[in-house]
């Protein structure tokens, strides 16, 4: 599915963010990206959908070099950013506009989502908080049933119901055929569906089979504290 | 050859661009619609009915126009400079000739015609079919052949509509291009930095022509059309017989506003 072979990025010729980096991931995987700020989880998704081009090296997906930004391969892959655009449209009319791009698009999943969500399917996107933009860009996502699906910091701005819900839906989607690719810091929001997980530390890419306690792995492996975040539970609903 | 275009998928991108970026697209045709009706009012019930000379015609009809047209094509690509509408509009599963031919099909095609009808509908309903503006390309000479093709003109009156459409929808594509590659170029004040381009290049060009070619009757304001109206030369200019290399001079920056403005957008990174 993801094929990067030694490749290299810099936004500036001086400080290079990447260097040879190697990664290789199958199907049918809800794969974890971790790694502190600034270490290029998101430069790594725009390379993956080709918003971004590397300086060396190969980035391909489906077997097509991501920066060509082919048709036949955006079709197939969706990248939803952590800060979201989302036309001032009604959802229906924001269906019938942007799905025909993606051919194997699911109304009926469509609305199953946003249902699980508790969203109406007719709400006029002009008039909703960003969660709930959120909420109905992650349903059509998953709608798409594209075979990539690249999510970065997918829970900012959703509440703890959501977050819940959002997982649910995530452990539904995944398919032999699809692999899901989610960028997070809120390693408690996820740990329990990832696996594989991806550090990214210092330039370097390592994939590791999910443990058990994955916020103690993290930490031991990025020898940080700062970036996660540790307690994101509100106090009412934390056991003591 | 599908993986470059699609009928289908320009057709679909083609409606998410004029849904998602209303305000980009209908704020000049809400302008064109003003324009329209303060041209048509001031001659049809403001009592005149007469413009004088080519000058003030050109004035009157042409500046909204070009105004409006540039304004237009500079914001056709604006979008791609949002980082989130950017990042949308180039994951959309449309190809990059797709994406850029929209920007040719709303500055030059929509537009254009737009434009060329707006006129035509001043002319008519204004009663000033034929103003010295409209008649000045009855004695123009050009090295296009469709023009050669299509003019008629000795008699000063317009003898089939094409022959001064023509002209127009060169003067007009040349501008939108210019607009359109400074929008991809420049992330802030394209419009004034494109003109500024705009003007250079106009001088520029005089300046070579002038000191190339050394004809002393030479004025400026001929070159200026040379220029902007791009290959359409009027009988009268002492820049009548500059040869048609100075054509293929023109030829040649219109491919390379072409050439630009695609590798620009296709290389755009965020």
């Amino acid at each position: 599915m993801i094929n990067i072979q030694n490749l290299s990025f810099s936004y500036t010729k001086k400080h290079p963010l990447f260097s040879g980096l190697n990664l290789k991931l199958g199907h049918g995987v809800i794969a974890g990206l971790l790694g502190p700020n600034g270490a290029g989880k998101t430069t790594l998704f725009k390379l993956l959908s080709g918003l971004a081009y590397p300086n060396a090296g190969v980035c391909k997906v489906m077997g097509m070099e991501s920066r060509k930004r082919l048709p036949a391969l955006l079709s197939r892959m969706y990248f939803l950013p952590e800060e979201i655009y989302t036309p001032l449209l009604k959802v229906p009319e924001f269906v019938r506009l942007y799905s025909p791009f993606y051919p194997e698009f699911s109304e009926l999943q469509f609305d199953a989502c946003l249902e699980e969500f508790g969203l109406e399917p007719d709400v006029n996107m002009a008039t909703i908080s960003h969660g709930q933009k959120k909420k109905v860009l992650i349903s059509f996502a998953l709608a798409t049933n594209a075979k990539l699906l690249l999510l970065d910091e997918p829970t900012n701005g959703l509440d703890i119901h959501a977050k819940s819900r959002f997982r649910k839906l995530i452990a539904n989607a995944v398919s032999e055929d699809r692999t899901i690719l989610i960028a997070t810091h809120q390693v408690r929001d996820l740990g329990v569906m990832i696996d594989p997980v991806i550090i990214l530390n210092n330039s370097e890419l390592t994939v590791h089979p999910a443990p058990p306690d994955l916020e103690a792995f993290y930490l031991q492996i990025t020898g940080s504290t700062g970036d996660i975040e540790q307690n994101n539970t509100p106090v009412y609903e934390r056991t003591f | 050859m599908k993986e470059l275009f699609d009928i289908r998928r320009f057709w679909y991108y083609t409606r998410v661009r004029y849904s998602q970026d209303k305000f980009v697209f209908y704020t000049p045709l809400i302008l064109l619609g003003i324009t329209l009706f303060f041209i048509i009012s001031t001659f049809t019930f403001g009592g005149v009915k007469t413009i004088g000379k080519g000058e003030f015609a050109s004035f009157v009809f042409y500046m909204p126009f070009i105004l409006l047209c540039a304004l237009n094509a500079a914001r056709t690509f604006q979008p791609f400079h949002t980082r989130d509408k950017g990042f949308m509009l180039l994951t959309l599963p449309a190809s990059v000739e797709e994406k850029f031919l929209f920007g040719i099909f709303n500055s030059v095609i929509v537009f254009g015609a737009l434009f060329i009808a707006s006129f035509y509908m001043c002319t008519w309903i204004t009663d000033l079919y034929n103003i010295e503006i409209i008649r000045i390309y009855h004695y123009s000479v050009s090295w296009n052949l469709w023009e050669l093709l299509m003019m008629n003109g000795s008699d000063g009156k317009l003898v089939f509509p094409p022959s001064a459409f023509w002209p127009y929808w060169q003067f007009l594509s040349t501008l939108s291009l210019f607009y359109i590659t400074g929008s991809l170029f420049f992330k802030k004040a394209n419009i004034l930095k494109t003109t500024l381009v705009l003007m250079a290049f106009y001088y520029l060009a005089t300046a070579f022509a002038s000191l190339f070619f050394s004809y002393p009757g030479m004025q400026l304001n001929m070159v200026f059309q040379v220029i902007l109206l791009q290959f359409v030369i009027p009988a009268y200019s002492p820049v009548f017989k500059l040869p048609a290399f100075f054509y293929w001079v023109l030829v040649l920056t219109w491919v390379l506003l072409l050439f630009a403005s695609y590798w620009r957008l296709k290389e755009k990174e965020y």
